[in-house]
């Protein structure tokens, strides 16, 4: 599959012209004329990923009151100006409980992910739409998927088959380097590719484990064979990843690896936060600049955002149901100010993506990345007018910086659109009163 | 003490008043730490005492002179201009390494070599073999802190002390000695507004002095108490802001010459106590030098928060002394720090005025204050097998 | 099925008759077997166990969703994700190097290969064999160490070294489900007609995870294999051996570790400004602290457990002292302490252990630490609050009215939509208001003297020690124990056809002074515990039983 292309071959070669970066060389060679695919012919890698920031917004405060392109910054969207023609906005989108009862921190996240309102706390049934995702496209990149969290804590990941399948996230990013560009890491612009007999023979073990699935399955009852059914599923996903690293990978131009970051203290206090999703994005960014993934989830605050201030007794969501609203500013002061955070973060992961130059435009021109929060306005724990951004063009399959107003309609019309987008094979969405097939179209090109 | 250039800010207390607001549930007192009959308290500051004057009025002819610049000073008038234009630190070492000194004929680069600290011959090693020229102290009888040791009134010469002028409080406290003040007051690094931190080795662990109070005989809140210091045998652990907290469990050293007991008496909320000799232990990877104090007494006013904030005045022999402030720095702290030994020790001498001789009539002391910070903590011995529960929280 | 079980409870009688021991015991239907993944603790344990406790385990273990309160239940839902196993494959790939690598091979490898680096099938056989029985926790088939020693040759041919062979093998045996999940294999009960069993190693994983938190070990895997464990003598045996090791202990602190939640700790952080003694330091000693009372009066003391609530001995070090600001002697390691007769602390809920953990980063929380006490130590489910409840009027803490938090939340207990849960919970947490939200002991709030009063159903109290005496005093608090204890031991929530059973234990409990060693040897010894339904008729069968001991009467 993978062309071996040697550097110094095309650098010598013709190039086609188009930009090229400041910070990151880029070999537009190796894309074809037209600057959209690479030079074998196969399409620039269109990846997926999720940002998730815990107890939402102050409706009144954040939603745009002019729809379509150009819509107007609300006091709440103003970290997002300088990348607002790459941002688009849903409104009005919610999540029809369909009977069960609103979970707190949980109905709102659950039910935009996987197209079904939750009927216990803490418990889902269905595959989150990241999962569905990664099934469709991304089996033939070294990691099915990525999941990492800013909180110090892996429990916080919303990426999940079922209760008893959550993708735990990495909270540490010297942990998350050296998983990426530790000993197993393969170069995709390196040279010289041999592949590596101690590789072969890990491979052999693991199918030596593999072996041993259709006998352990029979012994088993139904409940436990789906379990460790799955547990055989993840065994042949090490085994596809060793097998990866048994080929040479083809190139990628905006591939460059990054340095080792420092061991920081990991935790939810803002700073930290702040400090950790930085190291995550850089580090996420050249992950799937060097093709490592394609779906990928990243966790800002968790969901019923535990972050704290230093010096204040209260974490952000106690400030959600106990600060008052302060008339003059028409919300919570403390609690938007943890919000504000938020956005200023998501901002900043999005122009952190916009800055790496990859084919024809940017990283984030061949990204789709959703950024939602688990409810609209956290102290009544609505999970209606849920706050949705999509970033990135999807490869030009989207079009970005966009208003959509949903006007009260079920929030998986988000996830099939996604979902289409992605390219999965789905029709229709969602379960019981959120079942669609409706997708939205304002965003389709 | 540090011959880094650290700079640490002075304490911001003990309390988290860090955050805008008061938060609710922020610990305000500091509980008393019993055990037994006897209150514990570990020091958490000592420091020179020194009064917020200005550096100009203390020392108006200015400040001291560097090793660097007095060692000019002295040289022929032809080299002085050439010498004075090198300033790097490396620099200035290796010129006086390479030329002599026109008094004593030695070869002023042995003075600033560092053999092993005190293996060289360095000229921080030897002050007494070395000249100094144009050493700054302070002269007036104006502002200090300290306090009235030998009794007199104008600091006339005494059966055990040397005349010597004394000082006033801010306060307006009449009669205080402070002759060590005298000397090292117009060294900038010691003033308050330079960068020595001696705090910051309570917190590293190089030294640790714990105290014990007992309550006041005869059961109200005023009379007669006993008294011990002692050097503790363990570091302190410091908190998530790096502050000592209270309530900490130390233990005293084995070593029988670091305790001091002595007695003392509470009015009105303040402890003072009677005199007595006190050495406090001192370890650091490379100086293990005592820090000795001679009939030092304590005036301590307990506060609110259950801290005790105060003074201590005694005396310090000045060969002592000069070794555990001065030596420990090493040569280039001495340069660095603008410290000019030499002239600093034979500043010390001049201004000595207590231990006297009665055979010479000199005296070999100088008169000290040093400001004392204390907070609550289980101060423990080694015959606490099980510690005793002192009392509620 | 109702003769069945006269006979079964006849055989059982005589057979108690014989041991001299067994007073009746009740049927018990069991469940399904479980299938049930190793916690962290255990798959670090077992390492230790068979190679060494100098071999490093590096590597990271996907976190357990608790399910039924338990995590020991969250094992058996929980499965292996692809990054879960990757970690899985790097830890595998550690262990297995360093138990074979020159330092080590001396001890594990107690066979000669022919050559060092050619493959030798009968040696290679015999060192994957006997960790592969440690590791599967059962011995393996035939089939099976074929199929390892396919492995070793294959690899010893690769890297050309033996010794790299039986690495690679131990790798398989380190990744293979039969090791990171213990499967209860079950077989037709020759006692109970109709009824099915626990083969013999299952039933030695269960005792021995239950009292050791640890795979069995070579001897009880041959009891298993002698079919001890299928005889009243042979399991009593086994038991009491498991019982009179020092590593009672270690089973002991697992099941408190889970119960009171401790797994919290990991990501427990404080506001330095506002509880600056709070580090991970006194974190780690604050269970440290709950684990060593509870081993001591537990198990080397074998007291009753209600004592727990109540107890004034506990054990202090340094790094513990300024918290409870108490002196400790001893400058490194524990040492045991006595709170004064006179002072108002005492028992589990005085411990930081349990305070700073159900309280906020900044506050306490009376909320947390009643719903816990609740839900924790008396089983009792409190519902969860409505989405759109609104706390700001309540929680203004710049209003004179509302200084303390017992005065903030009185609006909780009386406003209507409020009360009805929180009555459950707040008058109980109130009473530990006294222990700020990192554990430390203050009398006022914001300047207020605090007040400790508060009551459990009715039974009031105004300092901890009483509150203590409080649950001491309520049956809910045992028959809790019994029941975790029993979710615990058998991963699972207890099923309808246990319910007899189950009070049979409580009996047994209450008659045994509450010690919680009698409680562990009645459920070990029982036959209740080894129990399984039939997997495809089960809900037949299940009736009929039931059916039958109506009958019965």
């Amino acid at each position: 599959m993978a062309s071996a292309i040697a550097r110094r071959t095309v650098l010598r070669g013709l190039c086609h012209g188009g930009r090229v970066a400041l910070a990151v060389p880029l070999l537009d060679c190796l894309l074809s004329s037209n600057g959209t695919a690479l030079a074998d012919g196969r399409p620039l890698p269109v990846r997926f990923g999720t940002w998730f920031w815990g107890c939402g917004m102050n409706p009144e405060r954040w939603t745009p009151k002019k729809t379509g392109p150009d819509y107007d910054l609300t006091p709440e969207l103003q970290p997002i100006a300088p990348v607002r023609g790459k941002i688009t906005l849903l409104s009005g989108f919610n999540v029809e409980l369909d009977g069960k009862p609103n979970h707190v921190h949980w109905s709102g996240n659950i039910g935009l992910r996987t197209g079904a309102a939750p009927a216990q706390a803490n418990q889902n049934d269905l595959p989150t739409l990241d999962v569905l995702i990664a099934d469709a496209v991304g089996t033939d990149s070294r990691f099915r998927s990525l999941e990492v969290t800013a909180t110090g804590n892996p429990r916080h990941s919303y990426s999940s088959r079922s209760t008893s399948v959550i993708n735990p996230s990495e909270p540490s990013p010297l942990a998350f380097y050296t998983r990426l560009f530790g000993p197993d890491f393969q170069d995709p612009n390196g040279a010289d590719f041999k592949p590596d007999p101690k590789v072969m023979l890990r491979r052999s073990v693991l199918s030596s484990v593999s072996d041993d699935r259709k006998r352990l399955l029979t012994e088993v009852g139904a409940a436990d064979r789906a379990r460790l059914d799955q547990y055989f599923t993840s065994v042949r996903q090490l085994e596809q990843q060793l097998d990866m690293q048994l080929q040479k990978p083809p190139p990628a131009e905006a591939c460059r690896v990054p340095g080792k970051p420092a061991d920081a203290p990991l935790g939810q206090e803002i700073t930290q936060v702040v400090a950790n999703h930085r190291l995550m994005t850089q580090l996420m960014i050249m992950a799937l600049a060097c093709n490592q993934t394609k779906v990928f989830n990243m966790v800002f605050t968790d969901s019923a955002s535990s972050t704290t201030k230093a010096g204040t007794d209260k974490t952000h969501h106690t400030l959600t149901h106990e600060e008052a609203v302060d008339p003059a500013q028409g919300c919570q002061p403390q609690a938007t100010w943890f919000e504000m955070q938020s956005i200023q973060a998501w901002a900043e992961f999005v122009a952190a993506m916009d800055a790496v130059m990859e084919g024809p435009g940017t990283l984030l021109d061949n990204c789709l990345v959703l950024a939602h929060s688990d409810t609209s306005f956290a102290r009544i724990h609505s999970v209606v007018d849920l706050p949705i951004m999509l970033a990135g063009g999807a490869g030009g399959r989207v079009k970005p910086g966009l208003h959509v107003a949903g006007t009260g309609d079920v929030v998986s019309r988000v996830g099939l659109t996604l979902q289409q987008v992605m390219g999965v094979p789905v029709d229709r969405w969602g379960t019981g009163k959120m079942e669609t097939r409706k997708p939205v179209g304002e965003i389709l090109v | 003490m540090r011959r880094s250039m650290c700079i640490f800010t002075v304490g911001l207390g003990l309390l988290a008043t860090g955050a805008s607001a008061e938060p609710a549930n922020a610990p305000s007192v500091m509980p008393p730490a019993k055990v037994g009959r006897m209150h514990g308290y570990v020091m958490t500051h000592f420091y020179f005492a020194q009064p917020d004057t200005d550096p100009e009025t203390d020392c108006p002819g200015g400040m001291t002179m560097s090793l660097r610049d007095d060692f000019i000073a002295q040289l022929p008038p032809a080299d002085r201009e050439r010498a004075s234009q090198v300033t790097e630190l490396g620099k200035v070492a290796r010129m006086i390494l390479a030329t002599d000194h026109p008094k004593s004929g030695l070869k002023l680069g042995e003075w600033l070599t560092n053999k092993d600290m005190y293996g060289g011959h360095n000229v921080c090693d030897n002050p007494a073999d070395y000249e100094y020229t144009q050493y700054k102290t302070i002269e007036h009888a104006g502002t200090a802190k300290g306090l009235n040791l030998d009794g007199t009134a104008d600091g006339a010469a005494t059966a055990s002390t040397c005349a010597h002028k004394k000082f006033t409080g801010a306060d307006g406290t009449p009669a205080i000695d402070n002759q060590m003040w005298r000397g090292f007051g117009c060294i900038k690094v010691y003033r308050h507004d330079g960068n020595m931190d001696w705090d910051s080795n309570i917190r590293t662990g190089e030294w640790t002095v714990l105290m014990e109070v007992s309550d006041p005989k005869g059961g109200g809140p005023d009379g007669d108490v006993d008294v011990a210091f002692y050097s503790g045998k363990d570091p302190v652990t410091l908190d998530a802001n790096r502050h000592i907290p209270a309530g900490l469990s130390l233990s005293v050293s084995d070593d029988p010459r670091f305790r001091a007991v002595t007695r003392g008496h509470i009015a009105n909320g303040v402890l003072t106590t009677e005199p007595v000799d006190f050495t406090f232990k001192y370890d650091n990877q490379i100086v293990h030098v005592p820090w000795v104090f001679d009939a030092v007494r304590f005036r301590l006013a307990l506060q609110p928060d259950g801290s005790i904030k105060g003074m201590m005045g005694g005396y310090a022999d000045i060969e002592k002394l000069y070794n555990f402030v001065v030596m420990p720095q090493s040569i280039q702290g001495a340069v660095s720090n603008k410290i000019d030994c030499p002239g600093l020790y034979a500043a010390l001498h001049r201004l000595a005025d207590g231990e006297r001789d009665p055979a010479t009539g000199t005296c070999k002391a100088v008169s000290v204050a040093f400001d004392v910070e204390a907070i609550p903590a289980f101060v423990i011995h080694p015959s606490d097998k099980q510690a005793a529960l002192g009392g509620k929280p | 099925m109702s003769r069945a079980l006269l006979r079964g409870a006849a055989a059982l009688a005589l057979l108690g008759a014989l041991a001299g021991c067994k007073p009746d015991e009740p049927a018990n239907s069991g469940a399904q077997p479980v299938v049930q993944r190793l916690s962290e603790q255990q798959y670090r344990q077992t390492i230790a166990d068979i190679f060494g406790a100098d071999i490093k385990v590096t590597g990271r273990f996907e976190p357990i969703v608790r399910r039924e309160g338990l995590q020991a239940v969250g094992a058996v839902a929980a499965t292996v994700t692809p990054s879960g196993f990757e970690q899985f494959d790097v830890m595998a790939r550690g262990i297995a190097a360093q138990a074979f690598d020159d330092a080590h091979r001396a001890r594990t490898v107690d066979c000669q290969p022919k050559a060092a680096d050619a493959p030798d099938s009968a040696c290679a056989a015999h060192v994957l064999a006997r960790y592969g029985r440690l590791l599967f926790r059962r011995p393996l088939t035939d089939d099976e160490v074929k199929d390892r020693v396919a492995v070793a040759d294959a690899a010893t041919r690769s890297a050309g070294n033996f010794y790299a062979g039986l690495q690679f093998a131990l790798a398989t045996e380190l990744e293979m489900p039969e090791f990171l999940f213990r499967i209860d294999r079950s077989v037709a009960d020759p006692d109970h007609s109709g009824q099915r069993r626990l083969d013999g190693y299952a039933k030695a994983s269960r005792l021995s995870f239950l009292l050791w938190n640890a795979a069995p070990d070579s001897e009880l895997l041959d009891a298993a294999g002698h079919g001890d464990l299928d005889t009243r003598r042979g399991l009593t045996r086994e038991v009491d051996r498991l019982l009179a090791s020092p590593r009672l202990e270690e089973g002991v602190r697992a099941f408190f570790s889970d119960m009171l939640v401790f797994e919290s700790f990991d990501t427990l952080a404080k506001d330095p400004l506002i509880y600056p003694k709070f580090s991970t330091a006194v974190a780690a000693s604050a269970q440290e602290q709950t684990l060593k009372t509870v081993a001591d009066l537990l198990v080397r003391q074998n007291a009753d457990y209600r004592d727990l609530f109540v107890t004034r001995h506990t054990f202090m070090n340094r790094a513990l002292g300024p918290v409870y600001y108490v002196p400790v002697a001893s400058k490194e390691g524990w040492e045991p302490f006595d709170f004064p007769a006179d002072d108002p602390r005492g028992g589990l809920l005085s411990q930081v252990s349990f305070t700073a953990l159900y309280a906020h980063p900044g506050q306490s929380s009376p909320t947390l630490r009643g719903k816990a006490i609740r839900e924790l130590l008396l089983c009792q489910k409190v519902p969860a609050p409505p989405a759109n409840v609104d706390f700001t009027v309540v929680q203004d803490t710049s209003n004179p009215l509302y200084r303390t938090a017992r005065a903030r939340l009185t609006a909780h207990r009386t406003a209507p939509t409020c009360a009805g849960c929180h009555k459950i919970m707040d008058p109980i947490g109130l009473a530990l208001e006294n222990f700020d939200g990192a554990g430390g002991y203050r009398t006022t709030e914001a300047g207020t003297p605090i007040d400790a009063s508060g009551d459990l159903n009715g039974r009031a109290f105004t300092t901890p020690i009483e509150l203590g005496h409080a649950l001491h005093d309520d049956p809910a608090a045992t028959a809790c124990l019994v029941g975790t204890l029993y979710k615990y031991a058998a991963g699972r929530a207890p099923v309808p056809g246990e319910a007899a059973w189950l009070k049979w234990l409580n009996d047994r409990f209450a008659a045994d002074g509450y010690r919680l060693v009698d409680l562990l040897r009645t459920i070990a010894t029982s036959d209740g515990f080894y129990a399984v339904s039939q997997p495809a008729s089960a809900s037949r069968d299940e009736a009929n039983l039931r059916h039958g001991q109506g009958k019965e009467g």
